[in-house]
């Protein structure tokens, strides 16, 4: 009859002293790799929402040359405020009987969004994008619109835009 | 009969040092995409300053002497936030249009915006065509 031998094995185990170090540094590797992560992940929240906001800027700014170009003449009121204007732009250059402008820049203080349409806040109206803006103003002469502009990101950086667009109806 | 040689401290130590190498090269790449995204920022203002001043251009008269072939404008500051990032000037140069009678039949004014970002410097060129 053959004699049954089972493999050999070291039954030591580990000591308390070694399965704390094995625990600390395997908790300073994971809260490293955490803090990575976490640190580019907001990097790339960041990086990513300042693009969004930087091209609804430049839409922004793409809109009011374009609808200042197709039209006559405009005017800038301090509505609701110096910092927040609206910008109201005309078909024609007749002052006495073109009186009802036909399109509409304005901020909206309920949604603090630059809203844009033929009426203001009625049908047809609606927000250009979806960054927040903090200033937007005008400057509107005989000849054309200058436009300033500041939007925030979703992370609250600042991304200013500026345009001037001369009157071409 | 399991390997029960495990690892020499010299195995450890170079695959921490590749991981490590690995991970600051991955941190790099987020941190120059977002510095990327910065300097793309600054373009983009740029590119609207350089369009604005071309249409502001166009409610010039003809025979304006700041739009004359060979004509350079002085160079005015380029604010971007408050902050002279540069300057920004105009110059304008005869161009030939082929089917067109003559040989210079058009002028071409070429707007530029020369910025510093950091320790990086940039600049944007737009040209628009105009009848003499």
């Amino acid at each position: 009859m053959a004699a049954v031998t089972a493999p050999r094995r070291d039954q030591r185990g580990l000591t308390l002293t070694e399965v704390a170090v094995v625990m600390i540094l395997g908790t300073m590797i994971m809260a490293g790799l955490v803090g990575f992560y976490l640190s580019s992940q907001g990097l790339w929240l960041d990086g990513s929402t300042q693009a969004i906001t930087q091209r609804e800027a430049s839409l922004v700014a793409s809109a009011v040359r374009d609808s200042v170009r197709r039209s006559a003449r405009a005017t800038a009121s301090a509505s609701p405020d110096l910092q927040h204007m609206q910008l109201a732009l005309f078909r024609t250059s007749d002052e006495q009987n073109d009186t009802t402008p036909y399109y509409y820049f304005y901020w909206n203080s309920a949604d603090s969004l630059i809203h844009a349409g033929p009426t203001v806040a009625g049908p047809g109206a609606g927000p250009i994008g979806s960054s927040r803006a903090t200033r937007f103003q005008f400057d509107a002469s005989n000849q054309g619109v200058r436009m300033d502009l500041r939007l925030l990101t979703a992370t609250g950086n600042r991304v200013d835009m500026g345009a001037f667009a001369v009157f071409k109806n | 009969m399991l390997n029960e040689r495990g690892f020499s401290l010299m195995e450890a130590l170079t695959s921490a040092t590749i991981s490590v190498i690995a991970v600051l090269g991955l941190a790099h790449t987020f941190a120059m995409g977002r510095s990327l995204v910065d300097r793309y920022e600054v373009a983009r203002f740029a590119l609207s300053e350089a369009e604005s001043q071309l249409e502001a251009l166009t409610v010039r008269p003809p025979g304006d002497p700041t739009l004359a072939i060979g004509y350079t404008s002085p160079a005015t500051p380029f604010l971007y936030q408050g902050t002279t990032m540069g300057s920004e000037y105009w110059h304008v140069v005869a161009y030939d249009e082929p089917h067109l009678p003559g040989t210079v039949n058009l002028k071409r004014v070429v707007m530029t915006v020369r910025w510093q970002q950091g320790s990086h410097p940039d600049s944007l060129l737009l040209e628009r065509l105009w009848q003499p």
